[in-house]
Order: structure tokens, then C-alpha cells, then sequence
């Protein structure tokens, strides 16, 4: 369909008739400000197209201009198939509808009321709504041709469409109403029993599978249960057939263990007689021994009480004549000691002739020493008079050295280079002329510092100086006054008298204000001073630490014992005493005193101890012979004792062989009962012991195995009587007919999704071949527009753009994630493709009402660009409130919808 | 000497791949139970041997035992029994019950020792274990029996490579037996001949089939003896109530599957019949119908039946398939389960997408087509 020219009246905003066109076949911009009724065309357009003129409702009142009871009335003049048609539509009031055909040079009736509505819309393939105004579903292919304001997005597609296009792209792929029931039925089978995610529905619209597997999982549950069963009845009856078996065999061992212990219980009787005769023979020997052993120590002991008798009297006789001799001795050695107590003290006598002889080497030798020490004192104090009188003597030197400290030569030195320093400064604050004069001549000197009048000879220069100005006249020359900045003259003059005075004072006592001067007196002083301080030590030296009076106090002492000394020794004043003579006199008298104590010392021990001995050994014959006595009286009493027992020593001894005899018999027996013993070996009743307990344990097994086989046995009786393997019989059975069932199911339900799954498999192929064009189609314009960031635009097979692969990137992402510029470039790619593909038969209408309001401006001049070209293909009519941004386009056509409407106003 | 010659009853045994009737097929086994007896009465047999195995496990109701006991306590003769390697005689087992001390005519033989029988003498074998690898017959010794010697056994003939009680081939000559009842082997095998070529050892078989495919079964031996060397005679009674039916068959024509309708259809008995029907080979567009009533019949006609359909597939080639489809989405669905169905085809398939599965969903698909053109 191509639009020609356009007319509405009583609508909206256009009350009055409003004509426009004609349009061109190419690109047509129609264009004004907000407000001025772009939008309202495109909706008159559509509602002649598409709309019964019978149309009531609160939708088509509101078509009236506000405040106005008008009748909307629209004149849409198109072309299609080749013919021109025209439709004219009232609306509301006395609603009509006609449609015209161009036949030669005028319009000719082709239908009228609601013919006219069908016949239109028929030719453009568009649906009758059912009821009110239509919307987009029922525009036919302006659903993808015509987009309104601001909206490119398709969001439905009318079945109608829909096919449409996919027949327009080939015949092969349309499925007959048949083939459509069928896929239907197909899809109901598959939802019965499958969610819309592809899993068996569960609960109470689960496929009769679902209870199957849930009766199989109970029944194989109750299988294990009696699988296990069944084996706890095997494991059962080997138990008791084990136990059956151990219990037979214990019961052999212990018929066999029986034996032998009844055998070794006999040996063991028999040994423990052996033993008790055995322990009763070594009684008898015991016994029998004690006797001899009894007889034999009495015999011993009267023999030995007899001997001893003989002895001790002859001890005695002996000691009797060992008495006077020792007697004798024992004089003799009293009258010895008495002899050597005498010698010892008249040896002891001499001892005072050795003090003496002591006393006189000590004053002696006291004598020698003090004179000594006297000598040397004297020296000292004579060397330290001499150097006392030369100290004098150089202090009074000192005394005559008028020399500066050297704190006030340091000031004084300051003192001069500060004067210096304020001199030159003085010097350079004055002003200064100087004069070299050609011939001698008077120069009265008016302002300076030697104010007054001056001879000067010639060329012999002079300076002037001073401050604030030097002013001098020169006779027959004038008066010539030399100023200069002005600066502290005064101030520094202060500071030089200040300096000078200080110095007065500093040199005043001095005598002399030359510093070399002083420096050499200061040096001179210190020269003296150091030799004052090397004789005040060496007196110090020659006192060692001693005062001069101690000295002096320690000499008249000396002096004093020396005298008094002499006084005692008289004969030592004339021949002064020789101490080591007096020493060698000393020690002789001391050795030979010492000697003679010595022999009569040891003499006098050795007396008393011959003495001591010889009492001693009197002491010990007394007493030897005392014991001597008693021990007689005692071995006297012993004998007589032993001789009591009635028999003589003759029958003694026959006595002590018949006890011997007694014993040796007894001993003879007991080996042959030990003989008899070892020929047991082990003892036997440790092994019956064994025996008897290995039979009671054996018993204690036999009844333990008994109890086990009632328990055993009647568990065994119990599972049997339920009968596991019968029962597991019926439940196998009912597995393998539920598994059947199941089977059966899995393979229809395999079967029923096999077929949805192929169905759908067919279906996408079909819509690929479908969408494939418009796709491809689609994906380049929008590069063209957006450059590579996206590959490729996604269709669903309602043929509806829904997702753009990016370049960056294989996973496909939603339009609806996109900016809105991108979106908008999408759907008018994805609606330029549709049209491209579907409609390429016939040059056909494509409406775009103010549809780039979020795109950017290159990326509009290259749409507009877009539009140019297809404007080769279709009719392009664009709605837009910036003409200028089409004004590029040389091949446009422009309505300005303001001047229209001014032309058209009455 | 006249005998009966029987093994294996397998009382109390599961069936497990025949549906709910299970429980019948343990009843068979007691009814067939009765008809030895019954046999054994009208044919005058001195004595009943059974060779093992009577029940199918130690573990079984007790209340079975006691039937089995009564049942063979109807017998006017003795019966003899050994314990198999199914119900060994170890504490705990079937023989332990009263019942086979309630009849005098019942001889549970526990061990191995020459017992006198009516005009012989028998020489047991009973099994004390599951498993073992030791000839049970090895400690017999008939040679120089005077009167008739009968051998009672359960185990393995040398033939094959079981190791569970082997016995030889020629164990009957080697023991000096007139003749060696086998049991253990569920199927009837008289084929073991001695130099002369007398049948002197036998398996007779279970008295009730146990199972589909097991041949010479439900049966039992008479045995006639006439005297001491003489070849014995052998003669196999039908003792089996139930008629287990496998058929196997490979689809090739469009109307094959019609055919072996009719062919079931005229079945005898099917009441006491278990039919297994197995179908391989080609299926066509127009069997899916004929394939649902086929099943149906199988399913609602016989004591049990399971038809098993797996073998079918279209053929590839089958432009039938696709004829009658509306082009589009459908037809090209049909040709991709086609594919699928295929078993050599080597495309991408999904692991559940099996050709059984895509043969299914072919069927399912045809008739939605049905529900749809309706």
C-alpha cells in the first residue's frame, strides 16, 4: 500500500479540514512542533485503514476536538495492486464508510458501510477486532511497517502476520491445519506428563510411572529386608550345624581328657604314700641324730673338763714362784725415779742466766738503731734549711714582677682590637679631603675635626676630616665645604672613649699600657712561679709526709733514749756495745741450759715408766693368779657335774656306738623311698590337677553349647516358621512385574517426549529457515548503524527480535538490557528486515512517527542515510518535530504541518 | 521292579517374569505334585524315588512342606527322597518337619548307605550342602549286589562344565547300578547308555515346567526292572498342567502380523497356558493397528502373555511411512523417527532415543494422526 494524500476534519486538534499531500513514493517528512497533530494523522490514518466506521465507545469520543460536537471525518487515498482506492470514514454521528476506486480520471464507488471497512482492511490483510477500536494486532503488515510515536518496538505479531510473512518467505515450510492439530496433540501428550521444564510432572498429575517407581523402591526395601532375612536363616542353620559339630567334638575330648585324669589321679595317690613315709623316715632320722650328736658333745666335754683341770693347776704352781722376783724389781725402779727428780731441778736452776743475757742484745741492738735513725733526721733537716733559705730568696724575685693576670691580659688584649675596630669604623664615618698643594699656603681648617688654621707645603698632601661636613677656606682661593651622609660620628666617638677608659683602667696598675710589654712580664712571672712550685716540692719531698715539728720532736726523743740507754751500760759510752757478739754470748748459754734440761728430763721419763711397769706387772701377776684359782674352782664343779649322769666313761662309749648304728639305718631307709619317688618323675598331681581342670572346663563347654543350640535352634524354628524365601518368592515377583509396568511406561514416556523433542527440533529448523533472512538482513543494518559492537540479532520464531549477540562476548544478551538508543536502532533494524523480507514484492508504506527520540546524532544520520536508500523500496513517510536533521536528504519530500494548517484555515 | 522316577517339584519356587500368576503356578506345581502320586497309583508302581530338589528352598512356607508330605503320603508304596543341592540337609531344612515322620510310607534318606527297597536295594546320595565339587555317586559300590540296585542322585552329568556335583556319564556302570535316578536337570534326558546300550541313567525332569523355553519337561519316568543286569524300561508320563508357549517370529510381509493372530487366536487351552511372543523384523504403516490387537488378545486371552515388540522396526526405505502424513513439520518428523528407528543409523541420538523407543514413537505418532483425521 502506498498513501497518497491524507484528510481529516472534526478531529483532535484538527477541527477544521486539514488536507495532506500528495505524498511522494519515496522518503516523505512530515514535520511541526509538539502539539501540532503529527501523531494525530498517523492515528486518523489507522483508524480509516483498519476500523468499522461503526465503532461507539469512550475510545472514539475521544477523537473529538475538545469542547466541540464535531464529526471526525478521515480521507486516506492510497494506492494498492496496482489501483488507487480511496476510503472516507464519519465516525460517531451518522457514521459512513465508502470506498472508491480510481477509474479513469474519477473516483467510482467500489463498496460503502461495513464492505467498505472488510474490503480495506482485506486488502491489507488486516483483522477485525472483535470489539472497540482496533490496536496493532489487527493492522496487518502495518504492524511491522508502521511504527507509532516513539515506540519501534513490535511486541505481537498476529497470527495472520506471522504467516504471512513465513509464506511470503516460501510455501514449503507452511504445516496445514492438520499438521498444526497434530503438533498440538502432540504437545498435549508431552504436557500430561511433563512440566514446561521438562520434568515428569509429580503429585497428583504425576504420569502412572511415578507410582510405579515408588511402588518398585517399597517393594525392593521389603526385598532387602527379606533378603537379609533369608540369609540370617542360612547363617542360622550353618551356626547350629557348627555348633552341632564343635559340640560333638568337645564331647570326644572330653571322654578322652576323662581318662586321663582318672589315671593320673591313682598316680597321684600313690605318690603322695610314697611322700608321707618319705617325710616320717626323715622325722626318724632327725630324731636319731639329735641323740648321738647329744651323747657325743657330753662325752667331749668330760674329756676337755678334765684336761683343763690338770692345766690350771700347774698354771697356778707357776705364778706361785713368779712372785718375789717381781717384788724386787719393783724397788729398784722406785729408787731410780727418785734419782732423776733431783737431776731435772738443778738443770732447771740456770734459766735467769738466758734472760739476762737476752735483756742486754735487746738494749744493744735498741742502741745501734736509734743512733741510726738520729743521723738521719739530722741530715734531713739540714738539706731542707737549705732549700727553704733558696725559696725565700725567689718569692722575693717574684714579689718585684709587676705582671698582668692572665684573665686581665685577655682584657686588655679584647680591649685593643675593640678600639681598633671602633677606630676604623670612626675613620670611615668622617668625611674626608685631601689636599696636595702645588705651592705652600694657609688653609684655615672651619669645620673638621682639628677646626683651625693649617700650613700646608707644597706637594705635601694633607687630609682633612670631619663630621657632618669638612669645611676650610683656602686664602685667595674661597672657602670650600665637603659634605657627605650624614652617619653616628657621635655614637662612635662614645664607643671609642668608652673603650679607652676601659683600657685606663686595665693598665693603670700595670704601669704600662704595651702589650708586648705585659705579655713578657706575664711570661717572666710564670717562669718564677713554676721554679717556686718545684722547691715547694721538693720540700714536701724531703718531709715525706711529715711536718718539720714532728721531725724535730722525733729527733730530741731519739737523743733522750740514747742517753738513757748509756746510762744503764755505762761501759757501753766509751766502747760502743758490738750487738752480734752480744747475740753469739746469747744463743750458747741459751744451748748449753737448754741441753742439760734435756738429758735430765729424759731420764727422769724414763725412771718413771720402769717404775709404772714394774707395778703394773705386779698388778697383773696378783690377778692371773686369782683367776687361776677360780677357774680351778669352776672346771672342779663342771667335772663333777658331767660325772652325774651315773654311768662310767666305759659304758659311755659303748653307749654313743649303739646310737651310731641307730642313725645309719634310719638313712638307709629314706633312700630307698626317695628312689622310689624320682621314679614318678613330675609329680602326678599336678598333671591330675591340669586333667581335672581341662574336664571341667570341657564340661562347662558342653553346657554352654547346649544352651546355644536351644537358642540357635529355636531361632532357627522361628525364621523358617515365617517363611522368608516364600514370601521373598512373592515379592520378586511383584518387582519383576512392577519393573515390566515400568518399562512399558519409560518406553511410551520416552516414546511421547521423542516426539515433542523431534517436533520441536523440526519446528525451530522451519522457523531458522524463516528467520534466517531477516536475521542476516537485520544484523547488517544494524553494524551499519552501531558499527561491530553487536554480530548478530536474535529472532524468536514469532518472528519478534529479542536478543543481540555482542562482539565481545558468545552469550546473547536481552534488547531489554540495551541503552534505549540501542533499542530503538534493534527494533527499526529488526522491522526494516521484516519489511525487506516479507514485503519485497510490492513497494509498500512504512511509517516512522517520531521513532529516534533516544538515538544519537551520528548514529541518525547514518538511519537517515538508511531511509534514503530504502526510500527506493518503500514509501517512507517519517513524523518528526526536527526536519533538520532529513534536511540532508536531497530526494525528501517536506510538510510543514503549520503552514498546512495556516493555508488551510478559512 | 516297577518304580516311579521323578525330581525337581521346586515347590514353593518364584516365577517372576510371569506377571500376577505366580501364585498360580506354585498351585501347578502342588496339583502336578498329586498327579505323580496319582500316576504312580494307576500304574501300580512299587515305590516313588524322588532325586532331590523337592522344594525350591529350606526357607519355604512350612505349610507347603506339610502338603507336600500329605500328598506323598497318599501313595500306597513307599516314597524315597534325598535332599538336593535346593533343599540340603542341614539344621533348619524341610526335612526337620514332622510330616515326613507322620507317614510311615515316607523315607527321607540322610545318609549315604544302601537302604532294601520292594526287590532291591537303593543306594542315596543326599546333598548336606548348596555347592560342592565332589561326585555325590562315588562312594557307591553295587558290584557285587545280588539283587536289583537302584542309585539315587542329585547333580550334574559330565557333560557340560557346572561344577556342582559332577557325575560321571557312566556312573551307573562304574557303581554296578541297574539303573541311576537323576535329579537336577529340569528338562527329561534319557540319552546316557552303557556299552550295551541301555539306558541305566536318567534324568526325569521336573513334574511341572518351570519356566518358558525348557523343553521335555512336566513328565515323569516309569522305570520296569524285570531282574538283576536286565536293561531297564523307560517310559515318560505327563504329569505338567501348565503349557508354558514361546514364539518367536520375524515380521517380513504386511500381513504376517494378522496371520499369527489367527494362529494364537486358535490355541487350545489358552487358560492354562503362558504365552511369550516375540516379533523381529519389519514394521509396517498399516500393523500399528494389528500390533494393539494383537497384544490385547495375548494379554486377555491366556492364563499369561506378554508380547514383546521390541524386535519390530520400520524399514528405512519406507516411503508408506511419510505417504499418508501432511507435509511440513509432521512428515518431517515421521522421517526423522524413521531414522531414529533404524538401528544402523549413525546420526546424533539422544541415549533415551533408542530404536525401540523411536519405533514407539512412531506408533504414537500414527495414531494421534488417526485421533486427528477422525
Amino acid at each position: 500500500m502506498i498513501l497518497r494524500s491524507l484528510r481529516v476534519e472534526g478531529w483532535r486538534c484538527f477541527a477544521e479540514p486539514f488536507p495532506l499531500g500528495p505524498l511522494g513514493d519515496g522518503l516523505n517528512v512530515i514535520h511541526g512542533p509538539n502539539g501540532v497533530g503529527k501523531s494525530t494523522l498517523l492515528w486518523a490514518m489507522t483508524r480509516g485503514l483498519f476500523d468499522s466506521h461503526k465503532v461507539g465507545g469512550a475510545d472514539i469520543q475521544s477523537l473529538l476536538p475538545w469542547g466541540k460536537a464535531l464529526t471526525p471525518q478521515v480521507r486516506v487515498e492510497f494506492e494498492h495492486g496496482g489501483e488507487k482506492y480511496c476510503i472516507e470514514k464519519k465516525f460517531i454521528k451518522s457514521p459512513t464508510s465508502k470506498l472508491s476506486i480510481w477509474e479513469f480520471d474519477h473516483y467510482a464507488p467500489l463498496a460503502d458501510g461495513i464492505d467498505a471497512d472488510d474490503q480495506t482492511r482485506q486488502m491489507l490483510s488486516a483483522d477485525t477486532p472483535a470489539r472497540g477500536l482496533s490496536d496493532q494486532r489487527h493492522w496487518g503488515f502495518a504492524q511491522v511497517l508502521w511504527a507509532t510515536q516513539g515506540d519501534l518496538r513490535i511486541r505481537e505479531l498476529s497470527d495472520g502476520t506471522r504467516n504471512s510473512i513465513r509464506e511470503a518467505l516460501g510455501g514449503q515450510v507452511s504445516d496445514s491445519e492438520e499438521s498444526k492439530r497434530i503438533q498440538d496433540k502432540i504437545k498435549v501428550a508431552y504436557f500430561e506428563i511433563h512440566t514446561a521444564s521438562g520434568k515428569l510432572k509429580t503429585g497428583a498429575s504425576a504420569p502412572r510411572v511415578s507410582s510405579l517407581i515408588t511402588q518398585l523402591e517399597e517393594t525392593q526395601q521389603r526385598q532387602e529386608t527379606l533378603t537379609q532375612k533369608l540369609e540370617e536363616f542360612e547363617t542360622t542353620s550353618r551356626r547350629v550345624e557348627d555348633l552341632d559339630n564343635l559340640r560333638s567334638q568337645t564331647e570326644r575330648d572330653h571322654a578322652h581328657v576323662s581318662k586321663q585324669r582318672d589315671r593320673a589321679a591313682e598316680q597321684a595317690r600313690q605318690y603322695r604314700n610314697f611322700a608321707a613315709e618319705g617325710k616320717s623316715q626323715e622325722e626318724k632320722i632327725r630324731t636319731a641324730f639329735a641323740k648321738l650328736k647329744q651323747l657325743q658333745q657330753h662325752v667331749e666335754e668330760h674329756d676337755r673338763a678334765c684336761r683343763e683341770l690338770t692345766e690350771v693347776q700347774q698354771h697356778i704352781e707357776r705364778l706361785q714362784q713368779d712372785g718375789p722376783p717381781l717384788l724386787a724389781e719393783l724397788e729398784t725402779r722406785r729408787r731410780e725415779d727418785q734419782e732423776a727428780k733431783v737431776a731435772h731441778g738443778a738443770a732447771n736452776s740456770r734459766r735467769p742466766e738466758v734472760a739476762a743475757a737476752q735483756s742486754r742484745t735487746r738494749l744493744a741492738e735498741e742502741l745501734a738503731d736509734a743512733r741510726r735513725r738520729l743521723g738521719r733526721i739530722e741530715q734531713t733537716l739540714a738539706e731542707l734549711q737549705a732549700v727553704e733559705s733558696e725559696l725565700a730568696l725567689v718569692r722575693q724575685k717574684r714579689g718585684e714582677i709587676v705582671a698582668p693576670e692572665k684573665k686581665t691580659l685577655r682584657a686588655i688584649t679584647d680591649s685593643l682590637r675593640k678600639r681598633e675596630v671602633a677606630q676604623g669604623k670612626l675613620d670611615a664615618a668622617l668625611i674626608s679631603v685631601t689636599i696636595l698643594p702645588e705651592r705652600d699656603l694657609s688653609v684655615e681648617v672651619i669645620g673638621g675635626e682639628q677646626p683651625g688654621q693649617l700650613l700646608l707645603s707644597a706637594e705635601e698632601m694633607i687630609e682633612l676630616r670631619g663630621a657632618p661636613e669638612v669645611t676650610f677656606k683656602l686664602q685667595g682661593i674661597g672657602t670650600i665645604r665637603a659634605t657627605g651622609p650624614t652617619g653616628s660620628v657621635e655614637s662612635l666617638r662614645n664607643e671609642l672613649a668608652a673603650i679607652d677608659a676601659r683600657l685606663a683602667e686595665l693598665t693603670e696598675p700595670l704601669g704600662t699600657a704595651d702589650l708586648d710589654l705585659l705579655h713578657q712580664r706575664r711570661a717572666d712571672a710564670d717562669e718564677v712561679d713554676r721554679r717556686i712550685e718545684r722547691l715547694e716540692v721538693k720540700i714536701e719531698t724531703k718531709l715525706a709526709e711529715q711536718d718539720l715539728e714532728t721531725l724535730r720532736s722525733v729527733r730530741s726523743q731519739l737523743a733522750a733514749r740514747i742517753d738513757q740507754i748509756l746510762q744503764t751500760q755505762p761501759d757501753w759510752q766509751e766502747n760502743r756495745p758490738e750487738v752480734e757478739l752480744l747475740r753469739a754470748t746469747e744463743e750458747a748459754t741459751q744451748r748449753e741450759i737448754d741441753g742439760a734440761l734435756e738429758q735430765a728430763e729424759a731420764k727422769q721419763q724414763r725412771a718413771a715408766a720402769a717404775l709404772a711397769t714394774s707395778k703394773q706387772n705386779q698388778a697383773v701377776h696378783q690377778s692371773t693368779l686369782q683367776d687361776a684359782v677360780e677357774r680351778l674352782k669352776n672346771t672342779q664343779r663342771r667335772l663333777d657335774s658331767l660325772q652325774n649322769d651315773g654311768l662310767t666313761e666305759a659304758e659311755r662309749r659303748d653307749l654313743l656306738d649303739e646310737r651310731k648304728i641307730e642313725w645309719d639305718v634310719a638313712r638307709k631307709s629314706l633312700e630307698k623311698i626317695e628312689t622310689c619317688l624320682a621314679d614318678f618323675g613330675d609329680n602326678p598331681n599336678d598333671a591330675s590337677d591340669v586333667l581335672q581342670r581341662q574336664c571341667r572346663s570341657l564340661e562347662d563347654d558342653l553346657r554352654q553349647f547346649d544352651a546355644d543350640l536351644i537358642r540357635q535352634t529355636t531361632q532357627l524354628d522361628m525364621l523358617g516358621a515365617e517363611a522368608p524365601y516364600s514370601v521373598l518368592a512373592t515379592v520378586d515377583e511383584t518387582i519383576g512385574r512392577l519393573e515390566e509396568e515400568i518399562r512399558r511406561e519409560q518406553t511410551r514416556i520416552d516414546a511421547i517426549r521423542l516426539l515433542y523433542e523431534a517436533m520441536s527440533q523440526q519446528q525451530k529448523q522451519i522457523a531458522d529457515t524463516v528467520i534466517g533472512p531477516i536475521r542476516v538482513k537485520a544484523s547488517q543494518t544494524l553494524r551499519r548503524i552501531i558499527g561491530a559492537r553487536f554480530k548478530d540479532i536474535e529472532f524468536s520464531e514469532d518472528l519478534l527480535p529479542t536478543k543481540v549477540l555482542p562482539n565481545a562476548h558468545d552469550e546473547a544478551v536481552s534488547i531489554d538490557y540495551l541503552s534505549g538508543g540501542e533499542q530503538e536502532q534493534v527494533y527499526f533494524a529488526g522491522r526494516l528486515a521484516l519489511a525487506d523480507v516479507a514485503f519485497r514484492d510490492e513497494r509498500q508504506l512504512v511509517v516512522l512517527d517520531d521513532s529516534f527520540q533516544n538515538t544519537d546524532t551520528p548514529s541518525l544520520a547514518r538511519i537517515a542515510t538508511i531511509l534514503e536508500e530504502a526510500a527506493s523500496r518503500f514509501q517512507i513517510v517519517l513524523l518528526s518535530c526536527h526536519p533538520e536533521r532529513y534536511r540532508h536528504l536531497s530526494n525528501a519530500k517536506f510538510f510543514d504541518l503549520e503552514r498546512i494548517a495556516s493555508h488551510a484555515s478559512p | 521292579m516297577k518304580f516311579i522316577h521323578t525330581a525337581d517339584w521346586q515347590i514353593g519356587m518364584k516365577a517372576v517374569h510371569v506377571g500376577t500368576v505366580g501364585e498360580r503356578v506354585r498351585q501347578e506345581r502342588l496339583a502336578a505334585a498329586a498327579r505323580v502320586v496319582d500316576t504312580a497309583g494307576r500304574q501300580d508302581a512299587d515305590f516313588i524315588l524322588v532325586a532331590g530338589d523337592t522344594f525350591e528352598d529350606n526357607a519355604v512356607d512350612r505349610l507347603l512342606v506339610q502338603k507336600v508330605g500329605d500328598i506323598l503320603g497318599r501313595f500306597d508304596g513307599p516314597v524315597y527322597l534325598i535332599p538336593g543341592n535346593h533343599d540340603p540337609l542341614v539344621p533348619g531344612s524341610v526335612w526337620g518337619h514332622p510330616v515326613w515322620k507322620s507317614h510311615e510310607n515316607l523315607n527321607v534318606l540322610s545318609e549315604p548307605a544302601p537302604v532294601e527297597i520292594p526287590g532291591g536295594v537303593l543306594y542315596p546320595c543326599p546333598l548336606h550342602e548348596k555347592y560342592s565339587p565332589s561326585d555325590p555317586t562315588a562312594w557307591i559300590d553295587a558290584t557285587s549286589q545280588d539283587q536289583i540296585a537302584i542309585g539315587l542322585a542329585h547333580g550334574s552329568a559330565e557333560i557340560g562344565h557346572e561344577l556342582d556335583y559332577p557325575i560321571p556319564t557312566k556312573a551307573a556302570t562304574r557303581a554296578g547300578l541297574d539303573y541311576l535316578a537323576l535329579g537336577h536337570w529340569h528338562s527329561k534326558n534319557t540319552s546316557f547308555t552303557d556299552a550295551s546300550g541301555a539306558v541305566r541313567m536318567a534324568y526325569s525332569g521336573t513334574h511341572e515346567t518351570t519356566k518358558f523355553a525348557e523343553d521335555k519337561s512336566g513328565n515323569v519316568l516309569l522305570i520296569e526292572i524285570s531282574s538283576r543286569g536286565y536293561p531297564p524300561r523307560i517310559e515318560s508320563l505327563r504329569t505338567g498342567g501348565l503349557n508354558w508357549k514361546s514364539v518367536d517370529q520375524d515380521v517380513r510381509e504386511a500381513g504376517d502380523l494378522a496371520r499369527l493372530r489367527e494362529q494364537i487366536e486358535a490355541y487350545e487351552s489358552p487358560e492354562a497356558m503362558l504365552l511369550r511372543v516375540k516379533l523381529t523384523g519389519v514394521l509396517h504403516p498399516t500393523d500399528s493397528a494389528v500390533l494393539t490387537h494383537l497384544e490385547q488378545v495375548i494379554q486377555s486371552r491366556f492364563l499369561y502373555g506378554r508380547l514383546d515388540g521390541d524386535g519390530l522396526c520400520p524399514q528405512p526405505e519406507d516411503e508408506t511411512w511419510l505417504d499418508d502424513l501432511p507435509s511440513g513439520v509432521i512428515r518431517q518428523l515421521a522421517g526423522h523417527l524413521q531414522d531414529l528407528s533404524d538401528r544402523s543409523y549413525a546420526g546424533p541420538r539422544e541415549d533415551y532415543a533408542t530404536p525401540e523407543v523411536a519405533t514407539r514413537a512412531m506408533m504414537e505418532l500414527y495414531a494421534l494422526v488417526s485421533e486427528a483425521s477422525e
